[in-house]
């Protein structure tokens, strides 16, 4: 059973508090600017995005490296970074669309490692706007909306 | 904030491919315009339309560092870039064959390697790009400038926000 991270941003408010334990529990530090999640804001809006690694596939960040540092740990499903390889050339910050690897002052790269299987992002989560859940179930909850949707207009007639 | 907080970056989807930024380091560090004094080298294909810069990445755990033989590889604390000492460096090209780049450049007179210098904290590179293909930016920064970026897409596509 594999799982994955998850995001609904109809219920993230924006607090922010993903991104404090983040970087408390990889860094030591209550810092947002060291933390691997990012919430991308748009007040007038009142819309807000929760942007992390999306644990891709075909990553880009995998095909660039030109020491063969980042690679899949198939066991939780994710791309990790093999710090011993690592060069620090931040060739993976470069190709990443998703702004996904991100670069700490001492020049390391750093993405969601998923906690090692317990995200701490989605465990203080409030709102449940960032969760765990597994792959299979992931477009459930959008599969439901829209037969819920159906059945409520069908049943008028 | 100090300059050892930023780091060069290349977004190639903006690059041009005009070599302006090659033009002004040649000016800025031998007072020539060569393009093969340049520190910077923008890679160009031209049937496909694709122009990237390539330039010293001042690596964390620079490769080329380690293959020196003679120590002339050593890093700035004040920009983090990571150069090469003339005085020092012997030619012999161990940083090109270690660098997975192709970042360090033989100098054309002096045979000696050439790399990044970030200007001494002023990339004159970034100064005459016009599209922003290179920025000098702070490195906490550079991926929370692509999420944002990357949420745009989303919230356009969501028309939740205005093109």
């Amino acid at each position: 059973m594999q799982k994955m991270i998850v995001v609904d941003n109809e219920k993230c408010t924006g607090c922010r508090l993903c991104e404090l334990v983040c970087s408390v529990k990889h860094d030591g530090v209550s810092n947002p600017a060291r933390s691997r999640i990012h919430i991308i804001k748009w007040h007038n809006q009142g819309l807000y995005l929760p942007i992390l690694c999306q644990q891709c596939k075909e990553a880009a960040c995998m095909a660039v490296c030109p020491q063969d540092a980042i690679y899949r740990d198939k066991e939780l499903n994710r791309v990790m970074v093999n710090y011993d390889l690592c060069i620090g050339c931040k060739m993976c910050v470069a190709a990443c669309p998703f702004g996904g690897m991100g670069v700490n002052k001492d020049s390391t790269v750093i993405k969601c490692d998923l906690c090692d299987g317990d995200p701490q992002c989605v465990r203080f989560c409030d709102m449940k706007a960032v969760n765990y859940v597994d792959v299979s179930k992931v477009t459930l909850t959008k599969k439901r909306e829209v037969v819920d949707r159906f059945s409520e207009y069908m049943s008028k007639f | 904030m100090s300059a050892n907080h930023r780091v060069l970056v290349v977004n190639p989807d903006l690059c041009t491919g005009c070599r302006l930024c090659e033009m002004i380091c040649s000016l800025w560090h031998e007072d020539k315009c060569g393009t093969s004094f340049s520190r910077v080298q923008v890679a160009q294909w031209g049937e496909i339309g694709v122009a990237i810069p390539v330039v010293c990445q001042s690596c964390k755990d620079p490769p080329c560092e380690k293959a020196c033989p003679t120590t002339a590889r050593q890093r700035v604390e004040s920009t983090g870039a990571v150069i090469t000492d003339p005085e020092v460096c012997v030619g012999c090209k161990s940083c090109v064959y270690a660098c997975p780049f192709g970042a360090p450049a033989v100098h054309p007179e002096s045979k000696k390697l050439m790399t990044c210098d970030l200007c001494s904290g002023e990339p004159q590179c970034v100064k005459v790009c016009n599209t922003g293909a290179l920025r000098y930016t702070d490195k906490t920064d550079i991926a929370l400038k692509r999420k944002r970026y990357f949420a745009g897409h989303i919230a356009r596509y969501w028309k939740r926000i205005e093109e």
